[in-house]
């Protein structure tokens, strides 16, 4: 016979810092092999920047200890094993190309390891001011109405670019950002917010058809509205990737609020008949589609723009990566275009093998695995919501762009989640976690006790707030505080000691 | 380098890679079993009431124990296989009856496995979701009984139910005294007095 006990509730910070030891040295060590095989020795500043790097993760497990001591053991090591491997490669990349001489050069390592300074200071700064994920309820509509305005920001006058034929960069001074990617939170917030009043609704009234349950048309509202901005983005900025990213979170985000399977089946079919709309209409879309099912044609791989000849570049380099991989610093993923960035995860199969590539997968799985767990521990329904689709929004986006350099669906250009080269993108998802940490806090947090109350505090709390009253109707605060109006609380709770709080103020 | 030293290092970053996932799904593995099944032993709790549907086999020593008559003449025989297979008593020594109620076990009916602590705070049980006990269970009034700290023990009393609470085979009609071992049954829920 045995007892079943709930799980109790575990703090795992301990836990944490352990893993967090690993997850950095993984980084440290790749770091290490890269430069002794590209350079043939460890460089100066190693020690400095593996430094730093440790104080950074460190210092945000400590924002976590003192903020939110039950956050997710596993979420940040696994964030940070992920973000160091990427460094890693971004890092050999870099060295390679100022050897040829080819652009981007060696700035990019640099520039992302600010970024990641960036990301993991701004993950600790939300776990740090938003103490609840309830507050972003309040800001349902404005998040909504913000990440709108974040779409179309890269077609405003003066701030708007146009980098590589994508429409989709905004330049505030030095930065050149991507407020699609901020976007990208601000409207999981807005669905969150918006599905968690709207849901019953929605899943519940409207005709059934086929044993489907049909949205009614008014709720059929906002669907349309995903649907027509993601293909806005699509058609004006000419970016697959976001469009199909955005119209993904929208319909997943409207199937785990309303459990119908209606919504997967409209959204579907919607997709479909705006890829046949935009596969006819667009020339881009159509070389894709030729270059995902034809890659190895000699015509489309030798064309210099819009062929094939990136992708197959990729998947050769997977091939050499072959069951081992190259290890660090023996392979090309250099001769990849984009390899520091779309490409990234060609470039660590090459290097790493399919078994370090199925391990880095792992990591993901492991990391979205918690932000769903996270959903179905939080007892709120903005909570679950909000959580889920953080969760979606990472798996989704590592989806479309591994299966895009593996060729299982068209390629579209999206980021790698902390893997990959991209400011906007390594910060907002490292918000992405610090929101993850955050509502695992209040998800894995015991509830209040509430069959016991606690009376002696109770009559602390009422011996207090009758000794406040008494002192403020006082003439002078300094003569308040005197036995006279501590003996004001009434009798059946002077006697427990908790009115000498009062009395012994002087 | 030797090819040798780029081997060793090239596959030691894919160990140290797997390693790094194993111990993170280890560290998950309890998440996944949610709960945590604690084998009770050591013969010191009675035998189990519904042994035929427990998935944990019990062990032998424990099954055929031997069975101790409750301290207290005066109560009446429990009810229930728990009852009936008698209690095990540790090391022989120190009747169980003794030993003041720490804890109340669900033997059976919907809530089974459940374990309720008896800290300071009377217990209520009943159908009603302001009940610290919630049963739900057509058989339950909303307010069934309850369970009160009295002198150091634990009082059983029948607030009015319909269909009754049974100490052991007799109905509660008057507040009565818990002792360890014994079985409270309401409605279609056994619950065990456990140390």
């Amino acid at each position: 016979m045995a007892t079943i006990l709930p799980g109790g509730a575990r703090l795992g910070r301990g836990t944490e810092l352990l893993a967090l030891l690993p997850a950095l040295a993984l980084s440290f060590f790749a770091y290490a092999q890269v430069a002794l095989a590209v350079e043939g020795q460890l460089p100066a500043q190693m020690g400095l920047q593996c430094g730093g790097f440790t104080l950074l993760a460190v210092a945000f497990h400590l924002v976590l200890r003192w903020r939110a001591p039950y956050a997710d053991p596993v979420i940040l090591p696994v964030t940070v094993a992920l973000n160091g491997i990427g460094l890693a490669m971004i890092y050999r990349l870099a060295l390679r190309y100022e050897q040829l001489g080819r652009d981007p050069g060696s700035i990019i390592a640099s520039k992302q390891m600010i970024w990641t300074v960036l990301g993991v200071s701004a993950a600790a700064l939300t776990v740090f001011f938003l103490r609840d994920h309830r507050l972003l309820r309040r800001v349902t509509f404005l998040s909504g109405l913000l990440g709108l305005i974040g779409l179309i920001a890269p077609f405003l006058p003066l701030i708007g670019r146009s980098i590589n034929g994508a429409r989709i960069w905004v330049r505030i001074g030095p930065l050149s950002i991507q407020p699609a990617e901020v976007s990208k939170i601000l409207f999981v917030v807005f669905f969150a917010g918006y599905l968690v009043t709207r849901r019953d609704t929605m899943a519940l009234a409207g005709p059934k058809i086929l044993g489907l349950r049909l949205p009614r048309l008014r709720d059929f509202g906002p669907i349309l509205v995903a649907w027509l901005s993601s293909l806005g983005i699509l058609v004006f900025e000419r970016d697959l990737g976001t469009s199909l990213l955005l119209f993904g979170l929208f319909v997943v985000m409207l199937y785990v609020a309303t459990n119908r399977p209606s919504w997967i089946i409209l959204g579907l079919g919607l997709f479909a008949g705006g890829v046949a709309a935009a596969y006819r209409l667009f020339p881009h879309v159509q070389d894709r589609v030729q270059v995902w099912l034809h890659p190895f044609d000699n015509a489309l791989y030798d064309r210099p723009l819009g062929g094939s000849g990136q992708l197959v570049t990729g998947l050769f380099g997977l091939a050499e990566g072959g069951l081992f991989g190259t290890g660090w610093g023996h392979g090309r993923p250099d001769l990849t275009p984009l390899a520091y960035s779309d490409f990234i995860f060609t470039a660590l199969g090459e290097e790493l093998g399919l078994t370090g590539s199925v391990a880095i997968l792992l990591l993901y799985l492991i990391l979205v695995e918690r932000g769903f767990r996270t959903a179905i521990g939080t007892r709120d329904g903005f909570g679950k919501l909000l959580a889920a689709g953080l969760a979606f929004t990472l798996a989704f986006q590592l989806f479309i762009v591994t299966g895009g350099v593996t060729r299982l669906i068209p390629l579209t250009g999206l980021v790698t989640p902390f893997l990959a080269y991209g400011g906007s993108a390594l910060l907002m998802n490292w918000v992405v976690v610090g929101l993850l940490l955050r509502i695992s806090d209040g998800a894995r947090r015991p509830p209040p006790a509430t069959s016991e109350i606690d009376l002696a505090a109770v009559a602390a709390q009422l011996a207090k707030s009758q000794a406040a009253a008494g002192s403020s109707s006082s003439s002078s605060p300094s003569s308040s505080s005197g036995p006279s109006s501590s003996s004001s609380p009434s009798p059946g709770f002077s006697q427990d000691g908790l009115s000498t709080e009062a009395v012994a103020r002087p | 380098m030797g090819e040798l030293s780029v081997s060793l290092l090239r596959l030691s970053y894919l160990v140290f890679l797997w390693l790094f996932v194993l111990a993170a799904l280890m560290t998950l593995r309890r998440d996944v079993y949610g709960t945590t099944i604690r084998r009770r032993g050591n013969g010191r709790r009675p035998a189990a009431t519904s042994r035929g549907r427990s998935r944990v086999p019990v062990p032998a020593e424990m099954a055929v124990g031997p069975v101790v008559a409750l301290p207290q003449p005066g109560l009446p025989t429990p009810l229930g296989p728990a009852a009936s297979s008698g209690l095990t008593p540790p090391h022989g020594q120190a009747a169980p009856g003794r030993a003041n109620p720490t804890r109340l076990i669900v033997r059976s009916g919907p809530l089974r496995g459940t374990t309720l602590p008896l800290a300071r705070s009377p217990i209520v049980i009943g159908r009603s979701s302001t009940a610290n006990l919630v049963l739900d269970d057509e058989f339950v009034s909303g307010r069934h009984a309850q369970i009160v700290p009295r002198q150091g023990g634990w009082v059983l009393e029948d607030l009015g139910s319909t269909n009754g609470t049974f100490l052991g085979r007799e109905r509660v009609t008057v507040p009565r005294e818990l002792t360890v071992g014994q079985s409270v049954r309401i409605g279609n829920t056994t619950l065990e007095v456990a140390r």
